[in-house]
């Protein structure tokens, strides 16, 4: 039995919840979208724990979808909206990103599924590709979707560092970037390894990339920089 | 009431002078390896795609 997703699981719920209150408290649609996109987290790493208990064809669907597809770009969403201030080029963006996630979401679901002998003890990482069929089109826009996300969370949260060390003013939000870089690096090279064919290490990599992802949230956010606001 | 930037300074320790611009080059080293790995299976040149 794998622990690991229970534990990314709890995690990430609680920073879901930790970035919906401030949200609710301060406003701002990047802490919104940012929400959405953990919330997908924390279902991705919620249907590892099921299937680790037992098999449904419907879970390695919603498991590929929000782990797969869906988490990254809207994080990277949350950070669009953060970093591009003028203009309408981040609503747009996530126009288009709302309309590509529901194709995405149809798609995957009448996606014909077979049932092999599937096994609990196993990942799901490692034994989704015979459950269900994934069209040229699916793998498209799960590699598009990643590389969007990819770049604008992890690129973000760099380039928000650079600007406070280039300044040197709010050295709890530089740190607080560097961490969140770090976490979302984590499952994205995690799911890359995956894709090379190399070493399947993704649900050790979402436990990690919840953890310096909330801390460096949680430093980002911490009181200290409240008061110099 | 708003504090001045003055307040939101920092003085950088020799560490943090040197290691974060380390830290963030190495970031991007490992975002761009991801993203070249992502790249590569777009076009079917990795195994795992």
């Amino acid at each position: 039995m794998n622990y690991i997703p229970y534990l990314s699981t709890i995690i990430t719920f609680a920073f879901v919840v930790a970035v919906f209150i401030r949200y609710r408290q301060r406003g701002g649609i990047h802490l919104l979208l940012w929400s959405i996109g953990l919330l997908f987290y924390g279902i991705g790493t919620l249907t590892e724990v099921i299937l680790g208990l037992t098999f449904n064809s419907l879970i390695v669907k919603i498991w590929y979808l929000t782990g797969a597809m869906l988490t990254a770009a809207w994080l990277g969403m949350g950070s669009v909206h953060l970093l591009i201030r003028k203009g309408n080029t981040a609503q747009i963006l996530t126009w288009v990103l709302a309309a590509v996630s529901a194709l995405a979401i149809l798609l995957v679901l009448v996606a014909p599924t077979s049932s092999p002998n599937f096994n609990t003890a196993k990942t799901v990482s490692e034994q989704y590709k015979e459950i269900f069929a994934r069209s040229g089109f699916i793998i498209l826009l799960t590699i598009l979707l990643n590389i969007y996300g990819t770049l604008t969370l992890v690129g973000g949260a760099i380039y928000s560092a650079f600007l406070f060390w280039r300044k040197k003013v709010l050295a709890n939000r530089m740190f607080g970037n560097i961490l969140i870089a770090a976490g979302a690096l984590a499952p994205a090279t995690g799911g890359t390894f995956i894709k090379a064919g190399l070493t399947d290490l993704l649900y050790l990599s979402e436990f990690v990339g919840a953890i310096l992802m909330f801390i460096g949230f949680m430093l980002a956010t911490s009181g200290k920089s409240e008061s110099a606001e | 009431m708003k504090k001045s930037n003055q307040s939101k300074r920092f003085d950088p320790s020799f560490w943090t002078e040197k290691l974060v611009p380390v830290l963030l080059g190495l970031l991007v080293l490992i975002l761009l390896a991801v993203l070249v790995i992502l790249v590569m299976s777009l076009l079917g040149l990795t195994p795992g795609a």
